[in-house]
């Protein structure tokens, strides 16, 4: 009775009108997902949608391949079972990536170092497994280049970085677009570059200084703003960052995105209304309610994106069985 | 700024390529044979004209035409007309896709007068050797679906006028589902090759980008035909239908881009 119910289950399973069914629904959901603000919206519906009817068709390929390998009897066949295995393979590596690895974000200032550990990325996913296999390691940010076409079009970007194990360089290594680092079972992919203000503000009621670099976030390339907060304050300070300082028709305005004349445009915020502002070059200061913001110079930093990557060799070699297979199914029809 | 060849070939590309369409509607209005020679000497006199526009914008540019949909536009098309002449000489009685191929070529080409930019060096983003393999591959799948695309509209004509100057109803249908398979394995390459290319450029596999998603329903889309038409038969009518309607998924693929302005494939500029 039981092996009855499992051989009726494996005929359903494994039946090319399955095949064809979930084959349509996907096509209908992810073409539904272009058009439909309900299915835009609900990334999680749309995504769990997709997913669930997926893995039902990795199933079904999977059960369809084992049956069809029986009865290989011709190379039109053969190439068939070919192209399927491939992307049961690939999608055995690209699940080994996910349940295994992790992706994540990086910033590093240029000329400062950052630490392989699990508390400094900035997490995007990350799998039951994460940093059980972290190797200790630091790089060091030397030098960051960019060039531009009409001084808007990038044309290349070079991170030159250096690779510290115990304090011992062990790597030397220039990151650029389309040319991640791949260390320590982990890529650094260039994913941003930007400006940071350095501050020292002072507190001149307690007599404490503080001083940081604070990343802000940027739409536009040329000059940006954001907001961060002042420490032990409730004042919040708006910054616009020119690195290329020009005044053109009354307007503030970056001439270019070389900090070559680098000013900064700070706004204090109490309650989100400006009490205080001013435009301040390299070591400029501005005093409100006792405490005192000296802007001392602006610092480049870049953001890279993190990943590890295990399952990416076995996903390729699908790929590879997955070509061939296809290319002899093509080679037969075409006969 | 444009070269003044660049922009000579474009304008006479258009004149010949319009010709050309003219003259195959023509001959196969009116049943002309000998027309349709003239037809398609005009479409290889604008052939070579659209192959001295790609020269002069690749030595104009730098690089080859792979940037952005005027670059692949004129290539994608190119191809287009490349697998109309090879089959034409292959295969003379499908003479008649000529009218269906020549208009598709210059309808790229007229998109291409509201969105011809200056040549530019290349971005970043492009400097891939993955790029060569992802771009070619899908011209030549575009190619290929175009082309079934154009045989689904002559077995539909066929069947509706068996009397017509057409190969026979069996040989379009299987002549097209042969363009499908093509298609298939070079749009499979296409897809996987910028797969691997995104996870060096973006960190990252897949990001369900417009022009990705698209590719996916394209590639689904005709992954459904080839399996109805292997497990079930589907032959005829359906299939041509299937393989006129499929390419509503590449026209979204290719121009989504300008409609959705989400798209990572705009390489335009860098963060």
């Amino acid at each position: 009775m039981l092996i009855k119910v499992f051989r009726r289950a494996f005929y359903i399973l494994s039946s090319s009108k399955l095949a064809i069914v979930l084959l349509t629904f996907i096509f209908a959901v992810v073409t539904a997902s272009q058009f439909l603000d309900f299915l835009k919206t609900n990334t999680a519906v749309k995504n769990a949608v997709i997913w669930g009817a997926g893995s039902a068709l990795i199933l079904n390929i999977l059960l369809c391949t084992l049956k069809r390998v029986k009865n290989i009897n011709s190379f039109k066949t053969f190439g068939s079972a070919l192209f399927h295995s491939g992307i049961i393979i690939s999608v055995s590596g690209f699940l080994i990536s996910q349940v295994t690895g992790f992706s994540a974000e990086a910033n590093v200032l240029v000329g400062g170092s950052f630490e392989n550990k699990q508390g400094n990325y900035l997490i995007i996913h990350k799998s039951p497994f994460y940093g059980m296999t972290f190797k200790p390691f630091l790089i060091h940010l030397h030098k960051f280049n960019s060039t531009y076409h009409n001084g808007y079009t990038m044309t290349d970007v070079s991170s030159k970085v250096a690779i510290y194990e115990s304090n011992k360089k062990t790597k030397d290594y220039e990151i650029k677009i389309n040319r991640p680092l791949k260390y320590g079972g982990m890529k650094f992919v260039y994913a941003k570059s930007g400006y940071a203000p350095n501050f020292t503000i002072l507190y001149k009621d307690i007599g404490v200084t503080k001083r940081g670099t604070v990343i802000l976030e940027s739409k536009d390339a040329k000059n940006y703003a954001d907001y961060f907060r002042i420490p032990h304050t409730n004042y919040r300070m708006k910054t616009i960052i020119y690195p290329d300082f020009d005044v053109r028709n009354g307007q503030f305005i970056s001439k270019s995105y070389n900090a070559n004349n680098p000013r900064i445009f700070l706004s204090i915020m109490e309650n989100d209304k400006p009490v205080n502002g001013r435009l301040l070059g390299i070591s400029n200061s501005m005093e409100y309610n006792n405490i005192v913001i000296t802007f001392n110079n602006l610092e480049a930093w870049n953001r890279f994106f993190v990943s590890s990557d295990n399952g990416y060799p076995i996903a390729l070699c699908g790929f590879v069985a997955g070509m061939l297979g296809l290319s002899i199914r093509l080679l037969k029809e075409f006969k | 700024m444009t070269s003044y060849i660049e922009f000579q070939s474009f304008l006479f590309g258009v004149i010949f390529y319009l010709a050309s369409s003219f003259i195959f509607i023509y001959a196969f209005i009116f049943q002309n044979q000998k027309l349709t020679k003239t037809g398609f000497i005009t479409f290889l006199i604008a052939f070579a004209i659209h192959s001295v526009l790609i020269i002069s914008r690749w030595v104009g540019s730098g690089h080859p035409p792979v940037m952005r949909d005027y670059e692949n536009a004129i290539a994608g098309s190119w191809v287009v007309g490349l697998f109309f002449i090879l089959f034409h000489l292959k295969a003379k009685s499908f003479k008649y896709a000529g009218m269906i191929v020549a208009p598709v070529i210059l309808l790229m080409f007229l998109y291409c007068i509201v969105n011809r930019p200056d040549p530019e060096p290349l971005t970043p983003g492009y400097k891939s050797n993955w790029l060569l393999i992802h771009v070619v591959f899908a011209w030549l799948s575009y190619g290929s679906f175009t082309i079934s695309f154009a045989l689904g509209i002559l077995y539909l004509i066929k069947e509706k006028r068996p009397n017509v100057n057409l190969p026979d109803l069996s040989t379009l249908d299987s002549v097209s589902y042969r363009f499908i398979l093509a298609g298939f394995l070079a749009c499979t390459v296409m897809i996987v090759s910028g797969s691997i290319w995104a996870s060096k450029l973006w960190g990252t596999y897949w990001n369900w980008d417009p022009v990705e998603t698209w590719s996916f329903i394209c590639w689904i889309a005709y992954g459904i035909y080839i399996h109805l038409r292997i497990f079930f038969g589907l032959k005829g009518r359906i299939g041509a239908y299937i393989s006129i309607l499929a390419l509503f998924t590449i026209l979204m693929a290719f121009w989504g881009v300008n409609f959705l302005p989400d798209s990572l494939h705009i390489f335009k500029t860098l963060k």
